[in-house]
């Protein structure tokens, strides 16, 4: 499992950096903006920046399909001792790791720069909880809207997908707010994404 | 696993996929629909003027320009409505600190960090900051405080002897007299920190219709609706009355120094209670100024249970006057409240003399007698037709339990569609609001079974078995659009090949055509009698004779 993990973050070595890198901006960003005393502009700024990062997420889920497709990776896999499950978890794993990576140093940064500015946390510590929670999981939906898409291909429908998802998915945040009930609902997706996506995984002729 | 439970699971997980994604984009159309319906009257009519208010003698004089009241919609900016009754702009109004239902009350970081909040696993109000304490020698030093104030009292210490508030409401601070309410306890409480007293009022009835929701400033989603009032002012030039602004500029200062806002001036704190009605509270006596049953104003509505629940926006202005001329103190003299439905397209405006009858009021015209109004309606229509007609349903039975602006967040239940306002309509008997309800779902009913239609017709070219077609013909009824986008996409991919017998299209991996029974005659892949072969290899082929020419004929027919 942990060859084919290694094995599929060489593969997307551009897309995981790219995501990272972005990551890395919103931090330096987001430190600066505190510096400068435009604490004001950080919402703003972080809710473009996050959108940016989505539409990464999304692209790495459909390069993910698309590349398999296109240079018949697990044809190749499927030659040695590993089952296709096993190639879909190792690939999701890297996904979810590569959200997970880029957005956690962001959101511990944004609670350090609250605590610095807004003592006491624990007023909203509720509130960070679930924009965060919220954020992460919006992520990983885009990943799985990616998983969804690559499938595809034709091209210009793969960019309108990814573009599209993203819009959806994202807006599910402005349309229900960032409470337990859109957690509830990102998680229905993500479940039923992944199910399908491994359905069609396992069962497609190679 | 077994390829029916695998199958099963498939569909369930795109069926959910399909109808959170056609769910979305339905939500975003029909809020395009509401915000251009928004957006149509609160520029033909976002706007409302009473005046004279009819509060005060002398409003008909030519010298004076008499008072008003007016409420506006979009008091924040054009198009602000909408958006602010959207998820994310409420769950921020929630949580963010000082927000209107937030638990922190008064917070100054950068003065002496002083924090007032409800703390709910103490069930203790907490008073926290820096203060100054004067020394002998003139100085004066800081020291941290914290003190905790329950039903029973105020300690430096969360002691049981305080007692706990179960569900209090507040009015917005004030240092002097703060005054709460416990929903559990039925009590209204005034809370002074720095003498370090609390009072309590008489404890509510339990039959009493009167359930307080809001203490102090009295509104919601402000940002949507706004209400003024602007006192009586000397006229300089009565003549000239043509030009409103021009009268503003004319305008001396207010001789009737009459004042109105969401603060209230005088002792008499404003409570909202669950239906809709106003009423003033003592702040001295904790108790209700002309009792319980007595109401100073209240909210309209235009369908559903009468209550804050049922408007998408309300805001109140406590209009005072000075007890004698040039005093300080001050006295009720009316209040105005402005409310906006559900749909944000109507609003109404009210004046209340001090006995809390209505003196004045002023509406917006119906919706649909603007100009392009029934355009919008049409395509809100459309897209509400598109939504699950089980979801249409279960909005017809969960209508008046929903509170005005849930329609603006609803995925799956539709609060304000039109046969969710026909559920609320009480003009009309049960039978005649169900039924009027079914001809607004026809549409919706009518697109569920073209689709199911489309459904069975499909199951039945494919060769579905009779449950599996069963299943899809119930589902596609029941969630209609997803539904049938879930049955496209999940259907056996199979290529028919043409039955010998019926013509029709057969599976080629079944023994009888699904259609007329016929068994399926696999053809047997015997090689022709005759080849193309080199010249050099004559003797090899003469060696290896071929089949007889009639089957060769059939497997070629076959193919």
């Amino acid at each position: 499992m942990l060859a084919l993990i290694a094995r599929e973050i060489r593969d997307q070595f551009v897309y995981i950096g790219a995501c990272c890198s972005l990551s890395a901006i919103m931090i330096g960003s987001a430190v600066s903006l505190y510096v400068w005393s435009m604490a004001e502009g950080l919402f703003l700024f972080s809710a473009v920046l996050m959108s940016v990062l989505f539409i990464g997420f999304c692209v790495l889920g459909a390069s993910q399909m698309y590349a398999d497709r296109a240079n018949r990776i697990s044809v190749l896999l499927s030659t040695m001792a590993v089952t296709r499950s096993r190639i879909l978890a190792a690939r999701v794993l890297v996904g979810a790791l590569t959200v997970l990576v880029s957005l956690i140093p962001f959101v511990i940064t944004i609670v350090v720069l609250l605590q610095i500015a807004i003592p006491p946390v624990k007023f909203y510590s509720r509130m960070v909880w679930e924009i965060s929670a919220s954020a992460i999981l919006t992520g990983f939906a885009c990943y799985c809207i990616g998983l969804l898409i690559g499938w595809t291909s034709n091209k210009s429908r793969l960019i309108l997908g990814t573009l599209l998802g993203v819009v959806l998915m994202t807006s599910i945040l402005v349309a229900k707010g960032f409470g337990p009930s859109v957690m509830l609902l990102l998680l229905l997706f993500i479940a039923a994404a992944l199910t399908h996506t491994w359905h069609k995984f396992t069962s497609v002729s190679l | 696993m077994n390829a029916r439970r695998y199958d099963i699971i498939h569909i369930f997980a795109t069926g959910i996929v399909v109808m959170l994604l056609v769910s979305l984009v339905l939500f975003w159309a029909r809020f395009f629909c509401q915000m251009n319906q928004y957006a149509l009257v609160s520029n033909a009519a976002g706007q409302l003027q009473v005046r004279p208010t009819g509060l005060f003698e002398g409003e008909d004089d030519p010298n004076v320009v008499p008072c008003r009241v007016t409420a506006r919609m979009n008091a924040s900016g054009p198009l602000i409505g909408p958006f602010v009754v959207l998820g994310v702009a409420q769950y921020l109004q929630s949580r963010v600190p000082l927000g209107p239902d937030s638990h922190i009350y008064w917070w100054a970081p950068n003065e002496v960090d002083q924090w007032l909040y409800y703390d709910p696993s103490l069930g203790l109000m907490v008073h926290k900051g820096i203060a100054e304490v004067p020394q002998p020698d003139g100085s004066v030093n800081l020291r941290h405080f914290i003190n905790y104030a329950g039903p029973e009292g105020i300690g430096e210490a969360p002691t049981k002897e305080l007692g706990r508030f179960i569900s209090p409401i507040t009015s917005v601070y004030y240092p002097r007299r703060w005054v709460a309410y416990d929903q559990g306890l039925r009590r209204f409480y005034a809370i002074q920190w720095r003498d370090g007293t609390v009072e309590k009022g008489p404890e509510l009835p339990e039959d009493s219709t009167c359930r307080p929701v809001q203490i102090g400033v009295l509104e919601k989603n402000s940002m949507c609706l706004d209400v003024r009032f602007v006192p009586a002012s000397i006229r300089e030039k009565p003549e000239d009355t043509s030009d409103t602004r021009a009268d503003a500029e004319r305008e001396r200062p207010s001789v009737l120094t009459a004042i109105g806002g969401p603060w209230p001036m005088t002792d008499l704190l404003p409570v909202l209670d669950a239906s809709g009605r106003i009423h003033l509270l003592d702040s001295e006596t904790l108790e209700f100024a002309g009792g319980a049953s007595s109401a100073a104003a209240s909210l309209s509505y235009w369908d559903g249970p009468p209550g804050p629940d049922s408007v998408a926006a309300f805001s109140v202005s406590l209009i005072s006057v000075p007890k004698r001329r040039g005093s300080r103190e001050w006295t009720h003299a009316g209040c105005a409240v402005a409310t906006l439905s559900r749909e944000l397209t109507a609003m109404r405006l009210d004046v209340f003399d001090p006995n809390g009858r209505s003196v004045a009021s002023a509406k917006t015209p119906s919706y649909l007698e603007l100009p392009g109004a029934s355009a919008w309606v049409a395509a809100r229509f459309v897209v509400e037709s598109l939504h699950p007609p089980v979801f249409m349903l279960a909005s017809y039975f969960t209508a008046s339990s929903s509170e005005a602006t849930t329609g603006y967040r609803s995925l799956f239940l539709l609060p304000n569609s039109f046969v969710a306002t026909k559920a609320r309509d009480r003009s009309v008997g049960w039978v005649g609001r169900f039924g009027a309800s079914l001809m607004l779902m026809l549409p919706a009913v009518a697109l569920g079974i073209f689709l199911a239609w489309r459904v069975a017709r499909d199951a039945d070219r494919i060769g579905l078995s009779h449950e599996a077609k069963m299943l899809g013909v119930l589902g596609t009824f029941a969630l209609g659009l997803p539904g049938y986008l879930t049955y496209r996409l999940t259907r056996p991919k199979i290529a028919l090949v043409t039955c010998r017998n019926c013509g029709l299209g057969r599976r080629p991996d079944r023994e009888k055509c699904h259609h007329c029974g016929s068994p399926w005659h696999v053809p047997e892949l015997i090689p022709p009698a005759w080849r193309v072969v080199e010249e050099g290899n004559w003797g090899v082929e003469e060696a290896q004779p071929g089949p007889a020419v009639p089957q060769a004929e059939d497997a070629s027919e076959a193919l």
